[in-house]
C-alpha cells in the first residue's frame, strides 16, 4: 500500500496520534500530527495534507471549528472526523462543514485501511 | 474471574497473603472440581458430611455421589445438578485453596459464606447473566428521577467489560486507594452537568492504562495518562451518543489529570472492584469545572 499519501493526525491524545499513526504508516502513509485544534490549523497550512483525520472533543479550537476554518482556506481539503462523540449534531455539523465521513471511535485498523483506499482512488464521502 | 474476586476479598480480610494467592490463581487452572466442595458451596451438604463420604470412599470402590446419596446426604436431582455445576468451572479456586491445604473445608465454607454476605458474589451473578441494569440498581441506591444516573453507571460498567475484559464489582464505601490517589475527570455540559471522573492508585492507573491501550506502560507518563483519558473519553463519547438518541445533545470538554479533588460528597463515587485494582468513578451530578 504504497500509495504516499500525506495524512494528518489531530488528536489531544497522545495514545490515539500514536495508535493512528502506526496504522497509516503500515498504510504506507507519511504522516504529521497536531495536539489541538489550533495547532490542526496550522499544521493543515503548513502540511497541505492529502488527508486529515480529526478528532473533536480538543482543547483549543474544538475539531469542529478546526473543521470550519481548514474547510475556508482549503474547499476541498478532505477531512474525516474520529471522535467518540458521534451525536446526532455533531455528525449534522461535521456533514454541513464538508466533512468526508465521520468515523465513532472505537475504530479498527480496516475501517482506517478502508478511508485511505478510498481516497487513493479518488473517492470522496 | 469469580476466583480473582474471591481472592481478593480473602486478601482483604486478610484470610489468605498474597504469596499464597498467586500460588492458587496458578494451580487452579490445573485442578477438577470435586464434588463435595460444590455440595458444601450449594448449601448441600455440611464439611462434616462430605468427610464422611471421604472416609467411607477410602474404604470401598464407590463414587461419591452414589454414596451421598445412599447415606440421604443428597438426593439423586441434587446430584445431577452438581455435576451440570462440576463443569463450570467457576469455583476452582476454592478447590485449590483446599488442595495447596491453605484453607479447611471449613474455613472456606465461613469464607464463602461471609463472601456472599458482601453481595459481592450476587453481583457475580448478574454479571455472568450480562443483566448490568440490574446490578447498578441492586448496588446503589440513587434514589428516584435518577433514570439516567443509572444508565450512565451501567454504560461504565458494561464499558470496563467491554474495553478492559474485567468483570467490575460494585464495593460498597469509599474504594481503598493506596497513596496519592491520581484521577482523571471530563466534564458533560448541556442540558445535563456532570463532573465524571476515574480516581485510582498509581499502581491501578498504570494497569488499567496498559490494559486498555495495549501498549507497554510501566509507569507513570504522559501515555498512561493519555491511556486512562481516552478510556474515559471513549466511555462519556458513548454516553453522550445514547442520549443524543434520546434527543438530547450534550458536549464534552477535554479530559483532565488532577491531584487531590478529595472533597467528594456522599454517592458522588462509585467504588468498583477490578483485578487490577480498586477505581472510585467519579459522578458529580449538576456540577461544572
Amino acid at each position: 500500500m504504497d500509495d504516499g499519501l500525506k495524512a494528518l493526525i489531530c488528536d489531544d491524545s497522545l495514545l490515539v496520534r500514536k495508535q493512528l499513526r502506526d496504522i497509516l504508516t503500515d498504510c504506507g502513509c507519511i504522516v504529521v500530527e497536531a495536539a489541538d485544534g489550533k495547532a490542526a490549523v496550522d499544521a493543515f497550512a503548513q502540511h497541505r495534507p492529502d488527508v486529515v483525520f480529526m478528532d473533536i472533543v480538543m482543547p483549543v479550537y474544538d475539531g469542529l471549528e478546526a473543521l470550519r476554518r481548514i474547510k475556508e482556506t482549503d474547499p476541498s481539503a478532505r477531512v474525516v472526523m474520529v471522535s467518540s462523540a458521534g451525536t446526532k449534531n455533531n455528525l449534522i455539523q461535521a456533514i454541513e462543514m464538508g466533512a468526508a465521513d465521520f468515523l465513532q471511535k472505537p475504530y479498527d485498523r480496516n475501517q482506517i485501511f478502508q478511508v485511505i483506499n478510498r481516497f487513493k482512488t479518488g473517492g470522496g464521502l | 474471574m469469580f476466583g480473582q474476586y474471591f481472592g481478593q476479598y480473602l486478601l482483604q480480610k486478610r484470610i489468605i497473603t498474597p504469596e499464597a494467592l498467586l500460588e492458587v490463581l496458578e494451580y487452579q487452572k490445573t485442578v477438577n472440581l470435586k464434588l463435595g466442595l460444590l455440595a458444601v458451596n450449594a448449601g448441600l451438604m455440611t464439611p462434616v458430611q462430605v468427610e464422611t463420604v471421604h472416609h467411607a470412599q477410602r474404604q470401598r470402590d464407590q463414587k461419591f455421589g452414589e454414596i451421598a446419596i445412599e447415606f440421604g446426604f443428597l438426593t439423586p436431582g441434587q446430584l445431577e445438578e452438581l455435576l451440570r455445576t462440576q463443569k463450570r468451572g467457576h469455583l476452582l479456586i476454592s478447590q485449590a485453596l483446599i488442595d495447596k491445604n491453605i484453607l479447611t473445608l471449613q474455613e472456606l465454607e465461613s469464607a464463602l459464606k461471609s463472601f456472599k454476605d458482601t453481595g459481592m458474589s450476587s453481583q457475580m451473578e448478574n454479571l455472568q447473566s450480562a443483566d448490568i441494569d440490574a446490578l447498578v440498581r441492586n448496588a446503589i441506591d440513587l434514589g428516584s428521577d435518577a433514570e439516567t444516573s443509572y444508565d450512565y453507571i451501567a454504560l461504565m460498567l458494561r464499558n470496563v467489560i467491554r474495553f478492559l475484559g474485567e468483570e467490575p464489582v460494585i464495593v460498597p464505601g469509599l474504594p481503598a486507594i493506596d497513596g496519592a490517589p491520581r484521577t482523571i475527570i471530563q466534564e458533560v455540559s448541556g442540558e445535563i452537568k456532570l463532573i465524571t471522573g476515574l480516581i485510582m492508585s498509581e499502581e491501578a492507573f498504570i494497569g488499567l492504562a496498559r490494559r486498555f491501550s495495549g501498549e507497554v506502560i510501566e509507569e507513570i507518563n504522559e501515555l498512561a495518562d493519555a491511556a486512562v483519558g481516552e478510556f474515559l473519553n471513549l466511555h462519556n463519547g458513548l454516553f453522550l451518543v445514547n442520549m443524543s438518541n434520546r434527543g438530547i445533545e450534550l458536549q464534552l470538554s477535554p479530559q483532565k489529570v488532577v491531584t487531590g479533588l478529595q472533597s467528594h460528597q456522599p454517592g458522588e463515587i462509585i467504588s468498583l472492584g477490578l483485578t487490577l485494582g480498586n477505581i472510585g468513578f467519579l459522578f458529580r451530578k449538576n456540577a461544572t469545572l
